[in-house]
């Protein structure tokens, strides 16, 4: 049984997380665990309120809703990917349709999750994320 | 004229009259008192699968399928007695018998003539398969179009369900999370340190009880509770509530009332509405500096007034209906908002209309009848 989050995200030192929902409670939740472990979190309401991709050069993990107002978590993972294609992306929705399932199939470096994690799950995710891609 | 052989006058008439049944699209017969065919034209034959010479002289009802052929004489015995006619004088719709046995759908127009002492009924008999087909082809169609429309409009709502519940409840999932995880991690701390994410859960209970009542609202059938009250009260006092609002984001919130104006119309609603447009306009600019001007345009020849709600923020983007319901260009609207002020203004027998405002910004338009609506 792996270790607990907790453990194997202090063993990846301290992340910058960039994260994208429009839901408040999901944000303000994951944002504020992912603090009170330590990392830094950029939070956002919506891609359109994102700063230059370019400068988030610094960022380490992104962990995006799909379903937003505006652009779609996915055109954000892509357009992400171009710029900074080691960092991996997270993407939840809470809808996983085949559709969805078959377009984050042909991208390696993104990978789905339910909007009702446990928030350990998501460390498995990085793992398998670790790129390059 | 005079001088025209009567006889060649007939024969002339009669030779009009065949080219007539001869040419005409619909079947023509006429039969005895007694229901025997006398006439049968050429139409009758390619409809019915007689030809001439086999039909004349035999009952009408071989043309009749069940009931009609066991109805018939009785009709005929009824209406010789009665004068009451069921068929003659008009169009009716009913069953027609094909020689092969095929029952289809025809219109039956009955004349009556009387010859001497004897009376002689014809009949004008349109098949109307082919019309009846594609009556019930575009019918299927339109139910086809109503199902699925249907199908469309209970996916959107489900999708939109499990997206403005399903979130929030994501979110108040991983509140939690993030609350177990600190009293574990942290056992000694103190349990003020869980009073934030504590806060924010009961904050997204609040908004999806907000949900919930918006999605009952959209439900709800728009009954009125009309009183008459002054319309530029209901307005300033409007223009109070969201004042604080607007100040704290910097936004000047001006209302030009006009001249005071009785409404006979649902005060309650006509609130809700337009503390609706006074919350977009002021989300749409956001920070200020910016503006938000309420202005009352009494009613004019045409018994109807107008409140318009115009601000200066960038506007609707192209291409959005923002009277479609779950359309929303907000990141935690429900789109549901505007739908529901269109149902009041149209409960009222009024409209609403967004349009874009001079040189940037939107404009909302409250029309409005002057005199009490009716109840609908």
């Amino acid at each position: 049984m792996p270790p607990p989050l907790t453990e194997q995200l202090a063993q990846c030192g301290e992340l910058t997380v960039l994260l994208v929902d429009d839901e408040p409670s999901f944000r303000q939740g994951l944002a504020g665990a992912l603090r009170d472990d330590g990392h830094t979190v950029l939070d956002f309401v919506a891609v359109e309120r994102l700063p230059a991709l370019a400068s988030l050069g610094h960022v380490t993990l992104v962990v995006t809703d799909y379903d937003m107002p505006g652009q779609s978590g996915l055109r954000l993972a892509d357009r992400f990917h171009a710029t900074h294609p080691n960092v991996p992306i997270v993407i939840v929705a809470s809808n996983i349709t085949g559709e969805l399932e078959r377009a984050a199939a042909v991208r390696p470096y993104v990978r789905l999750i339910s909007k009702h994690f446990d928030y350990d799950d998501l460390h498995g995710l990085i793992h398998d994320l670790a790129g390059p891609f | 004229m005079s001088n025209v052989d009567p006889i060649r006058q007939a024969q002339l008439m009669a030779a009009r009259w065949q080219a007539v049944l001869d040419t005409a699209q619909d079947a023509i017969i006429s039969i005895t008192r007694d229901g025997r065919i006398t006439l049968f034209n050429r139409a009758a034959e390619s409809i019915f699968g007689y030809r001439a010479d086999e039909a004349i002289g035999q009952p009408v009802t071989i043309l009749m399928p069940s009931p009609y052929r066991d109805e018939h004489d009785g009709y005929i015995e009824h209406y010789q007695r009665t004068g009451e006619a069921r068929a003659i004088g008009r169009i009716r719709d009913v069953q027609a018998l094909h020689r092969d046995g095929t029952v289809f759908p025809v219109e039956l127009s009955v004349s009556e003539a009387s010859v001497g002492d004897d009376l002689l009924y014809s009949a004008v008999i349109r098949d109307v398969t082919e019309r009846r087909r594609a009556e019930r082809a575009l019918d299927e169609a339109r139910h086809e179009a109503m199902r699925r429309s249907l199908l469309a409009d209970i996916g959107a709502l489900t999708a939109r369900l499990v997206h403005d519940l399903g979130n929030p409840v994501a979110g108040m999932s991983m509140l939690a999370q993030r609350i177990l995880r600190r009293i574990k991690l942290h056992p000694t701390q103190s349990i003020h340190d869980v009073r934030e994410p504590v806060e924010q859960i009961l904050e997204t209970v609040s908004r999806l009880e907000c949900i919930i009542h918006e999605f009952k609202d959209v439900a709800r059938e728009q009954r009125l509770n009309v009183t008459t009250f002054d319309l530029r009260a209901l307005l300033r006092a409007t223009a109070t509530f969201w004042e604080s609002e607007a100040s704290d984001r910097e936004i000047d919130l001006t209302l030009q009332p006009g001249p005071t104006v009785q409404l006979s119309a649902d005060a309650d609603k006509l609130r809700r509405v337009l503390d609706n447009l006074l919350k977009n306009a002021l989300e749409a600019i956001d920070r200020g500096p910016g503006t938000v001007l309420i202005q009352l345009i009494p009613p004019g020849a045409d018994g109807r007034l107008q409140v318009t709600i115009t601000d200066d923020g960038p506007g609707i983007p192209t291409g959005v209906d923002a009277f479609a319901l779950f359309e929303t260009t907000k990141p935690n609207g429900t789109g549901l908002g505007l739908p529901i002020c269109k149902q009041i203004l149209l409960a009222h027998h009024g409209g609403i209309t967004l349009a874009p405002a001079e040189p940037h910004g939107t404009v909302a338009t409250l029309d409005l009848p002057a005199s009490e609506p009716n109840p609908i």
